[in-house]
């Protein structure tokens, strides 16, 4: 077996992401070394979390990969919500750092200043385009394949890009503004603002991935497109003995137990089960659908 | 919570429906459906007059009923529903294979051994 070819981009997708994230890493440390700021501060230690949560999501897909290879054969669903759940959690903590050195710098505010602030202006400008790109492009990619791993990380490079512009004004309005006494507190009033929209993407990849972990059922809404199209072809089949549907990650199973007239042949059973198929898996993103013969249809 | 109550009125059996058909009451309705086909039952009334909600478990519950009865040649009115419920079963396309009358007499009316088959 080949990994397929949706793995091996979701896999460049999430390995170009560490890498800019490294990058991104060894900047803000450089900026934090060469500046006092208290917003380059929570910039290191956001960036640094968002680092390993993205580290974390690469090593899951190569790992994905790697069970088409026979080394990971099954849930493949849980193991990308699995490390979304971490992701969401990094980020609730990144969120929490970033909340405590607000409240601590604006009870000890200080004016900033050094060569660091000026590398971290040029730094967010770069790596905010950076981060919209990857943001654009791991949406594209998730809505495609339909999975919550590469959404939470594209919510997660929104939320960077996002930051990089509020950094960027915080930098830049301290600097121009330090004339007056309450510029102080414009860096830490920044860091507040995108530790909520942290905050606000966490709540979402969290319970997205929550839900899918549990494998919750399915909506009414897509279990009303079942029973209709079953509705469409009753003359069909004899007798309706049951549907179980279940969510795995990002796939939907559908087993619909039907059972057929005993003078039919397997043939003609077989159309219907796949037209009846086919109809719901184009109705139900990411569904497979299964029709089983039920017990009666055996004898 | 739902109340099942059913009534012998001539050869139909009347099923009066109280409560919410979900996915925690709708095997509660399938097994005392399967009871009244099980004794011979074969002309059925469901009347939705007091049921303030259904859901796709309770219409699975109705699918699985109506062909039942169509393979036994017995017939099943549904009426006195809400606009609510009703809804519900025309977006799930129930309302081209299973019989539905305002009230219950005209569901009586057409339930008469002379009347035309109602089930598909």
């Amino acid at each position: 077996m080949f990994a397929s070819s949706g793995n091996v981009s979701k896999e460049e997708a999430a390995r170009t992401a560490a890498i800019a994230g490294a990058i991104d890493v060894l900047v803000t440390l450089s900026a934090l070394i060469a500046a006092h700021s208290s917003v380059l501060l929570a910039d290191f230690l956001k960036t640094s979390l968002e680092f390993v949560a993205v580290l974390l999501s690469w090593l899951a897909i190569r790992r994905i990969v790697g069970g088409t290879q026979h080394q990971f054969d099954y849930g493949l669903g849980k193991l990308e919500n699995l490390s979304s759940l971490f992701v969401g959690s990094i980020m609730l903590l990144g969120m929490l750092v970033i909340v405590i050195n607000a409240i601590a710098n604006m009870l000890n505010p200080s004016h900033i200043a050094g060569l660091g602030v000026w590398i971290s202006l040029i730094a967010q400008i770069v790596f905010g385009g950076i981060n919209s790109l990857l943001s654009w492009r791991s949406f594209r990619t998730a809505r495609a394949e339909n999975s919550p791993l590469l959404k939470s990380q594209g919510q997660l490079f929104f939320t960077r890009a996002f930051g990089n512009v509020f950094i960027l004004l915080a930098l830049g309005l301290s600097l121009l503004l330090s004339g007056f006494s309450w510029s102080v507190y414009i860096d830490p009033a920044a860091s507040l603002v995108i530790a909520a929209s942290i905050l606000i993407s966490a709540i979402g990849v969290l319970s997205s991935s929550f839900y899918d972990l549990l494998d919750r059922t399915l909506e009414e809404a897509d279990q009303i497109v079942i029973l209709r199209e079953l509705a469409q072809r009753f003359h069909d089949y004899e007798a309706l003995h049951g549907i179980r549907s279940r969510r795995a990650g990002g796939q939907v199973f559908i087993e619909v137990f039907l059972e057929f007239d005993p003078d039919e042949t397997m043939g003609e059973i077989q159309m219907v089960a796949d037209a009846l198929c086919r109809s719901i898996e184009a109705q139900i993103p990411s569904s497979r659908v299964a029709v089983a013969l039920a017990k009666e249809a055996l004898h | 919570m739902l109340t099942v109550n059913v009534a012998k009125s001539g050869e139909v059996t009347e099923v009066l429906l109280t409560g919410e058909l979900d996915g925690m009451t709708s095997s509660q309705l399938e097994q005392q459906l399967n009871s009244l086909i099980g004794s011979g039952e074969r002309r059925f009334l469901i009347r939705f007059a007091a049921l303030a909600l259904i859901t796709s478990a309770g219409l699975r519950v109705f699918l699985g009923f109506a062909k039942k009865t169509h393979k036994l040649n017995g017939k099943m009115v549904l009426c006195e529903m809400s606009p609510n419920v009703r809804g519900v079963f025309d977006m799930a396309g129930f309302s081209n294979i299973m019989t539905i009358s305002a009230t219950a007499a005209e569901g009586k009316a057409l339930l008469e051994p002379d009347s035309t088959p109602t089930t598909p």
